[in-house]
């Protein structure tokens, strides 16, 4: 029996503490993992859930898989590259490449959730701070995120109970907790018992926004926004962690919320982190911004332009691309059947470790190994943190970057 | 009269909002077979009064449908949930409610799905 080390690759928190015993190549006993962490790395020890390669369903040899996508997308007008947020960060820097060569458009899972705050992240719009600072913070915000669900050590691993001072009694606490939701959940109790939970109605942040820049300006405005204020004004540092809630509430119109975080920063330290899911999103999004400035939805045909019309959903629903590759995603699990029905008449090549919704209805499957199990690689954290991972487990089976610089090779011939 | 005291109407209008659930999340991952999943999945909480209008019980089966299809499942009282809001793990099964109209929003309408909830006899 082997003992390793390894980081958790299922959300981005990228949890770096995770203990795995492993007997004959496979991982027998883990410690650290939540659950949702722990059921993705037992489930990349069931062959029944790993993908192999495929051509129209039937079982073809690696080389057959990759010489038939590499055609394809040669053949392919419009080719459009989606998702590797699931990927590290050479496999992303491959696929960006791989995107120009083919003169495609690419995009991510970024371009329907949260992409809009990392740019204004890395725009500089809004301030920030990596985790081990937020650490420090005694106020600590989760707005439209419930981490207990989305990011289950959120909470003990990187913010409130990691406070130097947190205290269990709770009779002086140095650090409270807010939550700013739609309803009761989890993470709202624990903030009740801590400080304060803000309940407003769905689609109501843009107006609390508003009110809350407004008091600042010396207006009048909702009460629970007066409070919030007072709150932030009360503190020395404090850290949102915002989450989808607030993005689909905002429409990604991140603007008025900028704003009222810049007016924040006037009185305290406040610092913005997004509460990303796929475990490299930060990472994609940073390198494609290093490159052209965007996040996400570009488009290589004539340099590298940028516009809604290149996201997924945009070239899905206009039936714009002829060939689609996707990278560790599962749209047909995860968009509206009334989008994705288009899907139907586009040739889609899949790379994913696991059998899903999506590698079912793929002309081409190329089953990959699991990153940070299986392969190794770097990827970036929530909060824009570089983080490195081991590879515990011996496959014959390739990462996503050997698959991708293949086709990136046999494009360029 | 239901055991909540109100009578048997028509479909009602409601708004769900999805939302991801750990539990649902792991029995993804879990389970080779998808019963678990979709036993999770098929469920939406519901404030007393909605279920009131319905004339229903808890764990009563409902159907929720709009123009974009219709599906069955259980509906659990949930004293948090304020009238006229359904709160839903977001699945495969509420992918067959949502749509993403951009003259409408930028993303898909997880979080606001407008759907009629009617009691399954
Ligand atoms: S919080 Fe995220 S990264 Fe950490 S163990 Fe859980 S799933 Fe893995």
């Amino acid at each position: 029996m082997i003992q390793e080390k390894l980081v958790c690759t299922t959300c981005a928190c990228l949890c770096d503490d995770i203990e795995v015993e492993i007997e004959e190549n496979r991982i027998s006993k883990i410690r650290n993992a939540c659950r949702k962490g722990s059921s993705l790395i037992y489930a990349s020890q069931s062959d029944k859930r790993h993908a192999s390669y495929l051509i129209y369903g039937q079982k073809v040899s690696q080389d057959e898989a990759v010489e038939k996508t590499s055609r394809l997308l040669n053949q392919a007008e419009s080719p459009l590259l989606f998702g590797f947020d699931n990927s590290t960060l050479e496999a992303q820097s491959t696929a960006i490449e791989l995107a120009e060569a083919l003169g495609a458009t690419i995009d991510d899972t970024s371009s329907f959730r949260q992409g809009e705050l990392v740019q204004t992240i890395l725009s500089n719009l809004n301030p920030t701070c990596s985790l081990d600072e937020a650490k420090d913070a005694d106020l600590v915000i989760y707005w439209g995120s419930n981490p207990y669900h989305s990011h289950p050590r959120h909470l003990s691993h990187f913010s409130y109970y990691t406070h130097p001072k947190y205290e269990e009694a709770g009779w002086f606490p140095e650090s409270r907790l807010i939550s700013i939701e739609v309803r009761d959940t989890e993470t709202t109790e624990i903030c009740d018992k801590s400080f304060r939970f803000f309940r407003i109605l769905p689609g109501e942040d843009p107006d609390f926004i508003a009110s809350v820049l407004a008091i600042i300006e010396g207006k009048k405005g909702r009460e629970d926004a007066g409070e919030f204020l007072k709150s932030i004004k009360s503190s020395s540092f404090c850290v949102i962690y915002a989450g989808p809630g607030l993005d689909y509430s905002l429409d990604g119109e991140y603007q008025t919320f900028n704003r009222m975080v810049n007016r924040l920063g006037e009185c305290t330290r406040i610092a913005v982190i997004p509460m990303i899911d796929p475990y490299n999103m930060r990472g994609f999004n940073q390198l494609l911004f290093d490159k052209t400035g965007f996040v996400n939805r570009v488009n290589f045909a004539n340099g590298a332009s940028h516009g809604l019309e290149f996201s997924f959903l945009e070239q899905v629903r206009n039936n714009v691309p002829d060939c689609i590759l996707i990278a560790g995603s599962d749209p047909l699990s995860s968009l509206p059947d009334s989008l994705v029905k288009n899907l139907g008449d586009i040739t889609i090549i899949t790379l994913d470790p696991f059998l899903t919704a999506t590698t079912r209805i793929s002309d081409v499957v190329l089953g990959i190994a699991v990153s940070g199990l299986e392969t190794g690689g770097n990827a970036i954290r929530m909060d824009g943190t570089e983080i490195s991972l081991n590879r515990v487990i011996s496959t014959s089976i390739p990462g996503d970057e050997e698959i991708i610089r293949r086709l990136l090779d046999m494009v360029k011939r | 009269m239901n055991p909540l005291g109100g009578e048997k109407s028509s479909p009602i209008p409601i708004v769900i909002i999805t939302y991801k659930d750990l539990f649902l999340w792991a029995a993804r991952y879990k389970s080779v077979s998808d019963v678990d999943y979709e036993r999770r999945a098929a469920q939406i909480s519901l404030s007393a009064d909605d279920l009131k209008s319905l004339g229903i019980d808890d764990s009563a089966q409902v159907r929720l449908a709009n123009e974009f299809g219709s599906i069955v499942v259980q509906a659990k009282l949930d004293p948090r949930c304020p009238k006229g809001f359904g709160f839903m793990p977001r699945s495969r099964l509420t992918n067959r409610l949502t749509n993403y109209d951009p003259t409408r929003a930028k993303n898909p309408n997880f979080k606001r799905i407008e759907v009629t909830v009617e009691p399954v006899s």
